[in-house]
């Protein structure tokens, strides 16, 4: 009955599979989670919600491991079902709540506060808006490139560097306008 | 490169200046500044950008990970669990569906034999002497009456056949006492085949509007016993 019974030698190459499988899972976990948690943090601007995201994102990556083929695009392989787990709760929330909440996300780091500047450059960072937020975070945190970001995002390079540019710009303006952190910028 | 592209440039990704900004940058005092500048602003970016990530993310997700595979496994071999347990559940089913057939009592002659004989000790001191009119009574109830006396009556009790309510009637007969079952007509699949044992024997009588049995000892003359009553047995319309 070779269909319903395994012999010792492949009951051994499973479980070495399933070995493998489970180091090669740890090894992205270990090498991508900061970047993810920092990327759906400056997406959801919600650190619960961030890491419950998080948490979603590497499950499904365990379930589709196997869809992996490239280790190099690995990160963006995690980015692109990142996305596609925010739009689901984006959905859900929908239904969910009638009025979109204000980002928390201020209230809850205690650990920026100190930083007068930071605390502040956090907060403007913040108020750009998604479309300019989501390629700077992506650039800055991630390290992607122009071409990349926009593989990502589904734009064309042209349109990404704009928006890069425009993110840049406006908080730039926003540290000129602002004197109190000039003048610590300078002195 | 004008002053505008030099800046879009350096805005969009100041890290990775390529080799023409980096002339333009040294070629010109004011661009060298700006670049500074820029370069200044991203790295505090990235500092405010790079916010702590909790401590023990990494081993909560791997955690989570374990657990979700543990519990698909669970599922994986309770979903064998459960079909295995419906088949069984249904093997047996199939076994007491087959046993509550008992062949036994396919013959209904032979379940109200049986009746008779768990019912042996009690009719056996038994004498009501039920008149006519009581039994005519309880016979109505199948539509169906006696014109005339069928002799002594030592009760007249309804009783349970499986799904049957039967009229049982104990009678004197030529060898003994004659039981006799009236009972709705019936569409259930049974055996009607007279049967015998070496005490009893057993007769069915399919009429008009009831059922009849017949048990009786086993010299007992069932055709005598039949129209003994049969002839005062009329319907009520």
């Amino acid at each position: 009955m070779k269909l319903f019974s395994r012999n010792k030698s492949d009951k051994v190459s499973v479980l070495s599979d399933m070995r493998e499988k489970q180091r090669q899972y740890e090894a992205l976990v270990s090498a991508y989670h900061k970047d993810l948690y920092r990327y759906a943090y400056w997406l959801i601007q919600d650190q619960h919600i961030a890491e419950d995201v998080v948490q979603e994102t590497f499950l499904r990556a365990w379930k589709s491991l196997d869809s992996l083929v490239d280790a190099k695009a690995a990160k963006s392989w995690l980015i692109t079902i990142l996305r596609r787990e925010n739009a689901r709760r984006f959905e859900r929330k929908q239904f969910d709540m009638s009025e979109y909440d204000e980002p928390n996300i201020l209230d809850k780091s205690t650990d920026i506060e100190d930083d007068t500047e930071q605390y502040w450059l956090n907060r403007q960072i913040n108020k750009l808006p998604l479309e300019y937020r989501e390629p700077l975070v992506l650039q800055v945190v991630a390290g992607f490139s122009g071409d990349e970001i926009a593989g990502l995002l589904d734009l064309n390079k042209n349109t990404v560097m704009t928006r890069l540019f425009r993110a840049r710009n406006m908080l730039k303006e926003a540290l000129d306008n602002n004197p109190t952190l000039e003048r610590s910028a300078n002195g | 490169m004008d002053d505008l592209e030099f800046r879009r440039k350096v805005f969009a990704d100041p890290k990775h200046l390529d080799d023409e900004i980096k002339q333009a940058a040294q070629a010109d005092a004011s661009k060298k500044r700006f670049v500074d500048e820029m370069q200044n602003l991203e790295s505090k970016l990235e500092r405010a950008m790079k916010v702590d990530v909790p401590d023990d993310l990494a081993s909560r997700i791997i955690l989570r990970q374990s657990l979700d595979q543990h519990k698909s496994e669970q599922k994986r071999k309770m979903t064998w669990y459960m079909a295995t347990a419906a088949s069984v559940a249904f093997a047996i089913g199939i076994g007491f569906s087959q046993m509550s057939q008992d062949p036994e009592f396919t013959n209904i002659n032979q379940l109200a034999m049986q009746h008779v004989y768990d019912d042996a000790m009690y009719h056996a001191s038994l004498d009501l002497d039920v008149p006519l009119t009581e039994v005519n009574a309880k016979l109505a109830g199948y539509g169906a009456e006696l014109t005339d006396s069928i002799g002594h009556i030592y009760s007249a009790n309804y009783c349970q056949m499986q799904a049957i309510r039967a009229l049982h009637l104990v009678i004197d007969g030529k060898q003994g006492q004659v039981n006799i079952f009236v009972m709705p007509k019936t569409d259930v699949e049974l055996d009607w085949q007279h049967i015998a044992d070496e005490k009893m024997q057993g007769k069915a009588s399919r009429l008009q509007g009831v059922d009849v049995i017949y048990i009786a000892p086993k010299q007992e003359d069932m055709q005598q016993v039949q129209s003994h009553l049969e002839n005062k047995l009329k319907w009520r319309i």
